[in-house]
């Protein structure tokens, strides 16, 4: 018995020390951090960093490391960032840009039109993630004057010019995302993979010097990030809503309106088919389109908001919601138990005698969901939608996994997947044939001849108002689209909210409307940070 | 009152029977409903309304610990039932017939031995499929090694007995002598093995649910619970943490210690180690 006195006074005594220290330490690490500094958590690590080919620049990162021909401003306007001036001819068809020539990457050598050559082209011939195609030729008139000819009107190839980052021709290779060069406002000195990233202002950026001179990004597990943050370790963190209730000294909580949404993707080929890459394509179940809608207008989006978003939030219709191309008649009545029942009777879906699970013609209405297991968001709405599922008669079985295994699942079961930019080509993507089995493009393997025509109408406008005319219609037109009034290929779940815990005497600028990804959303405008 | 060791391993069976009772009888008897997300009852304290308090969906924690017990005790016999059998049937052939069959099986024991079982558990769990039953091959496919040996040198010492070697010049065949003579002197062997082995099987199912190789979320597993909860220590939530482990520290230390005093009263020989 004396022993475990011993151990016990032991231990006690040790976590004492270690507590005093740690509440002796908070305040003093918070001071030993120079002023124009900054240590933050965005979450884990997103995949594809600095790396154009793997996704950098798709979600709002391209001008912290780089620079893009042209960029947004705090109001969504389009601006030149290496591009001083640009024009579009009459017809759409080429756009010239007049370049900046006083520009050069973080190690000093000069930014050429080669380099920007060089960017467009490798990720036109990669096509994975950045879709190209429509692009005739690029052409180099002379030092700072560069030509890009389409092959057809692109109505959306303005957001590709925001967001695609000019990487250096002679420095880029498979390797490129340990050590990136680029020509932004920051560069990367240290990147201790899956631990930290530690970036500097790049001596030889262009524009206006950023206030804070370095910041360091933990890859920290949110609620790490929380007891970090608690400790004084950390100025900003990104915050899941089920901690938005914890109060933090000196910290608040902001929140920024994104149009970052979640929803179900469901397949819409029957079973049985294979795709480009190997992996199976269809579900008979997911493919029937009574239990689509009828999963649309009987699940409860206001619950999801309140219990897994803590309130901060608004119900999904689409991934281009409130958005100048978003059709706003695509709103729909939820939480209807009874009418969503009596769309799946329609569809001949009943409950066998003795039975809890729809039938039709011995096929039994249950499908697989699987989701990002790492994600908590994700994970209580899949339980939520679950649960909203089962009064209806259907089954919903969630397959915790990872985006690995999630590639290769996603043709033929339903996804707890994610979405939202500031343009509609994501829209595009996520519905045309032509991108069905690419990357992350057309995952439900969606095909609607008429959607796909107002696709195509919308994408060759030569205007902006042409074009949302196009892109409202695909939505919904009365009697078919991609909205959950028809085909709905996506049940669109909930729009987040952007949470963060921030420094208070951190003044983050003018934010954008946030889109997915929260990791580097409110990191997109560093540059204009200040210390209050 | 000074109780024997008798005496100490009934109160003891008795205890842990009434656990198991308990908890088999609770987790049949509750409803579904507490397992269900309600945004009107996140992170609720323990109360007289919900004993275990509620975690941060508003799910009620008493209806999944318990929930989740009852799984981890089917698990539990049915992983220990398939490891103990095994250990049996294996510990038996290789102790009767000797030679290459004695030779291939202790390879075996050696191999299974020798493999961190944590990893191989992972490895059949996924090679078939997962889920429970990923669970349940996992665990009595890597638990049967050291009682096969156990059971196998018992044979063995026994082949060499008297009444063996008499009952072997009387005519009587392998299998008779197997079912009459050594069958008999195992039993107490193999329910020991069994009672021992249900609580270290109950540990490994949380441990692959915490690990998420297991389970769907849906489900309300010991380790799921757990692991989700790990995500909430910073918020100063304690109980979504430690009553779950704290009540599952009782059953596995409540079977491990009707296995160590069955132990010692069907093999006084182990009581002194």
């Amino acid at each position: 018995m004396k022993k475990w006195w011993l151990v016990f006074a032991t231990v006690s005594i040790v976590w004492l020390f270690a507590a005093c220290q740690s509440s002796e330490t908070k305040e003093e690490k918070k001071e030993a951090r120079p002023m124009d500094e900054l240590v933050m958590s965005m979450g884990a690590r997103p995949p594809g960093e600095f790396d154009p080919r793997k996704r950098w620049g798709l979600y709002s990162q391209s001008n912290i490391l780089h620079s893009t021909l042209l960029k947004r401003d705090a109001d969504m306007n389009i601006e030149g960032d290496l591009a001083t001036d640009y024009s579009v001819s009459d017809d759409g068809l080429v756009w010239s840009f007049t370049l900046r020539d006083d520009v050069k990457f973080s190690n000093g050598e000069p930014v050429t039109i080669k380099d920007v050559l060089f960017s467009y082209q490798m990720l036109k011939e990669d096509g994975v993630h950045w879709d190209l195609s429509f692009v005739k030729a690029f052409r180099e008139v002379d030092p700072t004057h560069l030509e890009i000819e389409l092959k057809e009107p692109q109505s959306t190839f303005v957001a590709h010019l925001t967001e695609i980052v000019i990487v250096p021709k002679d420095h880029y290779d498979d390797n490129y995302e340990d050590q990136p060069i680029g020509s932004g406002p920051y560069r990367l000195v240290q990147w201790d993979r899956d631990e930290q990233a530690i970036f500097e202002v790049n001596p030889y950026y262009y524009g206006e010097e950023p206030y804070f001179k370095k910041f360091t990004l933990l890859f920290l597990e949110e609620d790490t990030a929380l007891a970090a943050a608690k400790a004084g370790q950390v100025d900003a963190i990104s915050l899941l809503p089920s901690f938005a209730e914890e109060r933090v000294d000196g910290m608040s909580v902001r929140s920024f309106e994104s149009n970052d949404v979640r929803e179900v993707s469901m397949p819409m080929q029957r079973a049985g088919g294979t795709g480009p890459d190997g992996h199976p394509v269809g579900n008979d179940v997911t493919s029937d389109e009574a239990i689509r809608q009828a999963l649309a207008i009987g699940i409860n989006r206001q619950a999801m908001i309140d219990t897994v978003l803590e309130g901060h939030g608004k119900k999904a219709y689409s991934v281009v919601d409130q958005m100048p191309w978003w059709n706003e008649a695509t709103v729909i009545d939820d939480t209807d138990v009874e009418g969503a029942i009596e769309r799946l009777e329609e569809g001949g879906w009943v409950v066998p005698e003795g039975q809890v699970i729809r039938e039709k013609d011995g096929l039994r209405a249950s499908f697989d969901l699987y989701y990002p297991a790492a994600d908590q968001v994700r994970t209580g709405l899949a339980l939520q939608f679950a649960e909203m599922a089962a009064p209806l008669g259907i089954e919903v079985s969630l397959i915790s996994s990872n985006w690995d295994e999630i590639q290769t699942k996603m043709h033929a079961h339903a996804v707890l997947y994610a979405g939202g930019r500031h343009h509609p080509h994501q829209y595009y993507t996520m519905h045309h044939p032509s991108m069905a089995g690419i990357g992350y493009g057309n995952i439900t393997y969606y095909d609607n001849p008429i959607v796909t025509d107002y696709l195509e109408q919308a994408i060759r406008a030569t205007s902006e108002e042409q074009a949302n005319k196009w892109w409202k219609r695909a939505q919904w037109d009365g009697t078919t689209g991609t909205s959950m009034l028809a085909d709905t290929p996506f049940i669109w779940l909930v729009r987040l909210d952007h949470l963060y815990l921030v420094d208070d005497t951190i003044d983050v600028g003018q934010q954008k409307v946030h889109s997915h990804g929260h990791e580097w959303s409110l990191l997109s405008n560093i540059q204009e940070w200040k210390r209050k | 009152m000074r109780l024997n060791e008798r005496q100490k391993m009934m109160v003891a069976l008795f205890t842990s029977s009434l656990l198991l009772l308990l908890l088999i009888s609770c987790g049949w008897l509750l409803s579904d409903d507490g397992l269900q997300t309600n945004g009107a009852l996140k992170n609720e304290p323990p109360s007289l309304a919900h004993w275990f308090g509620t975690d941060w969906l508003g799910r009620d924690m008493f209806t999944r610990v318990l929930k989740g017990l009852q799984l981890s005790l089917g698990v539990g016999l049915l992983g220990a039932i398939i490891g103990v059998t095994l250990a049996f049937v294996l510990g038996m052939l290789a102790g009767t017939f000797g030679g290459w069959v004695d030779a291939v099986i202790g390879w075996c024991i050696d191999l299974f031995i020798g493999m961190p079982h944590l990893i191989f558990i992972i490895l059949i769990a996924f090679s078939v499929g997962g889920g429970m039953k990923g669970i349940v091959l996992g665990v009595g496919l890597t638990h049967w090694p050291s009682l096969a040996r156990l059971i196998r040198a018992e044979v063995q010492a026994l082949r060499q007995a008297e009444y063996m070697l008499v009952a072997e010049q009387l005519g009587r065949t392998k299998w008779q002598m197997s079912r009459e003579h050594l069958f008999p002197h195992l039993f107490p062997h193999l329910i020991i093995g069994f009672v021992l082995l249900f609580p270290h099987a109950i540990l490994h199912e949380a441990a692959l649910t915490f690990l998420g190789f297991g389970l769907s979320v849906q489900t309300p597993a010991i380790g799921i619970i757990l692991s989700e909860a790990l995500h909430h220590i910073s918020t100063g939530h304690w109980w979504l943490t430690l009553i779950p482990g704290g009540v599952l520290l009782l059953v596995v230390k409540s079977f491990d210690e009707v296995g160590e005093r069955l132990k010692q009263l069907l093999r006084p020989q182990t009581s002194q180690q």
